[in-house]
Order: C-alpha cells, then structure tokens, then sequence
C-alpha cells in the first residue's frame, strides 16, 4: 500500500485487492499510517487498483472511517468502480462520507 | 511442469484429446504463473504434454464442455478431473458432465466443479478460475463482480464456520451456468453441521450497518434472486446480462 501525506490529507492507496488473503498487512499499513500521521485533517482511501472485495474488505474499510471519524478527521474514498460504489451504496456507506 | 490430470473412464481419451487440441490449438496455456511451464495432460493410457498453449485450466474445461455439448464428444463415461497441485494445497476442478450428459447434451447449460481444501488463499484461486468462465462466456462486468463477491462469502463461511479453518475438510462448489435463462448458480458445500441463515439474516434487519457483523450475509442476500440451504450446502441464483 502506499501512504501520501499531502499538506493535511492521508491518503491511502490500496494496491491489491481488498480481500481475505490480503487483509493482514494492508490493515496494519493503515494503523500505523493513522498513527504516525496524527496532525492530518483528512483521511483518503484510494480505490483505484481494487477491483475486487469481499465483507471483510468492507469491515476494513468501515472500521478506518469510524477511527477516522473518533479522530475527529474527514473521510472520503475515491477512484471506485462502478460495482464498487454500487455494493458501498447497497450497505448505505454514502449516507456516512464521500464516494466517488 | 503444472500437472493437469484428465482421468476420463473412456478408451478413446486419446481421440478426445487430439480432437480437443485440433479444434483450440489457440487458446490454452496452463493456469501456472510461469508463462513458460508446459502443461502435462495425464491419461489413463499415455501423458500428453501441451506445450504452453493453454490460457487456463477453466477455459480448457469450457472448450471441453463445448465439444460434448455439441456431441463432439459422445461417450463420455465419467466426469473430467482436472488438478493442479501446489503450495496451496490440491485443488479439483472439473465440470459436471454427467449433468450435462443427463440433459442430453443441452448446449445451454454449462456446470463446473471445484473442490479444494478449507484454506483462505484457495478462495482466490477457485474465484479466478470462476471469473475467466464468467468472462469467456461475455456475461456483463456487473454480474461478474457480483458472482465474485457471493462466491468469495460463501467460500469464506464455509470455510470459516462450516469447517472451522481445518485443512483438511473440503469446500465443494458448483457454478452452473444456463445461458438460455440467463441465469447462474452458485453451490458451496462445506462439512459442518449447517448454517442458521434465516435467523442471522433478521438479525441483520435491526442492526446498525456500521456494526461489525454479518455483512457477507447481507451482500448475498441483497444480491441473490433466490437462496436455497440444505443442512451444510446453500445455493444460491444471480440473474445476468450478456455484454453489450
């Protein structure tokens, strides 16, 4: 995964699929990106290489815009695909923060 | 070399397979990751080496499963087993022909059989062989993202619940394809006790979405046109579009 920080965004950008078999270390990338980067205002997932989740991405997904959210940061994902954003729309994540 | 056994229960293995590769000379190279491996065809009478022309396995069990429903192919015995072996453990793929023997080689319908070991990572592999039938068959880009995501939730309950992350239980799925309905069913059967699908879908009614529960549930659910459970197998029918 790589980690942006520009001026007082974070952004995240997934670089494999957000699936079971590649949880692990993409979950640990982004708690020790939320706490090392403490002093940022906004939080950004980068959705443009995932082409692929299952519940368990979404778990992740939900559960860095809660801490996020904790935190008092905004949040948003962009660079979805249309099947993507159709699935975050199904769960009512728009209705939360930004998807595009 | 990535071994790709046919065990076909026929004298005229031989006949099939040079029929087979006559006819897809072009599309077949071996689902390994080394472009370069060859693919070793072992029969009941002699290994056959494919030299590095198979695309993937599932679109040599396609042009299988094309040559017998169009009667190419007549005296079929037994079902086609195609594995591979790997790090991961023994995968089988093959389809059912049997199913598409007894609908007297309805051209329509096309069914596949995997079974794997309950490992997270064979979820990817049985799930790539699914998308690149899905794709082979044009059916439109939503659909085979929802197919996807259904199978990769069941796959991981099944996994998870049904048989408790042990290895050495099996998954079995069965993706069937009925081109005329333009539908598809998806079958995982896992070798647990059963799974209490009713009760855990009206938990989910009255929870907040946020909370962390369920939510594979809630995907196929929302996603399936109907769902069928069966002690510790459920299937489950997605509607589709072919591509524009």
């Amino acid at each position: 995964m790589k980690v942006i920080v520009n001026e007082q965004t974070l952004e995240l950008v997934f670089e494999k699929d957000l699936v079971a078999s590649n949880l692990d270390e993409q979950t640990k990338t982004i708690k020790n990106s939320l706490k090392e980067n403490t002093d940022v205002k906004k939080v950004s997932l980068n959705f443009e290489n995932v082409k692929e989740l299952d519940s368990l991405g979404i778990n992740l997904v939900i559960a860095t815009f809660k801490e996020a959210d904790e935190k008092k940061k905004e949040f948003s994902i962009f660079n979805t695909s249309t099947s993507i954003k159709n699935l975050f729309h199904l769960f009512k994540l728009h209705t939360y923060f930004d998807i595009s | 070399m990535n071994k790709i056994k046919l065990s076909i229960e026929n004298k005229e293995i031989d006949a099939i397979v040079e029929e087979f590769i006559e006819e897809f000379s072009v599309p077949i190279s071996s689902s390994t990751d080394n472009p370069d491996d060859d693919v070793l065809l072992i029969t009941d009478k002699e290994d056959l080496i494919i030299p590095n022309q198979i695309k993937s396995s599932s679109i040599l069990i396609c042009n299988l499963s094309h040559l017998i429903s169009e009667k190419k192919i007549r005296k079929f015995n037994n079902i086609v087993q195609i594995y591979k072996n790997d790090d991961i453990g023994k995968i089988s793929i093959y389809p059912a022909l049997k199913d598409i023997i007894s609908k007297e080689n309805n051209p329509d319908v096309h069914t596949y059989y995997f079974s794997c070991h309950s490992l997270i990572n064979n979820i990817d592999y049985v799930a790539k062989q699914i998308k690149d039938i899905t794709e082979y068959f044009e059916i439109d880009e939503q659909t085979i993202f929802y197919i996807n995501i259904v199978l990769r939730e069941l796959m991981l309950n099944a996994i998870e619940h049904g048989n408790n992350e042990n290895y050495d239980k099996t998954v079995e799925i069965i993706f069937s394809l009925h081109l005329l309905d333009n539908i598809c069913i998806l079958s995982i059967k896992d070798e647990g006790d059963g799974f209490d699908w009713k009760n855990r879908s009206e938990m989910i009614e009255n929870e907040d979405i946020l909370r962390n529960r369920h939510r594979g549930i809630f995907i196929v659910e929302n996603i399936a046109e109907k769902i069928n459970i069966k002690k510790n197998k459920i299937s489950v029918q997605l509607r589709f579009k072919e591509k524009e």
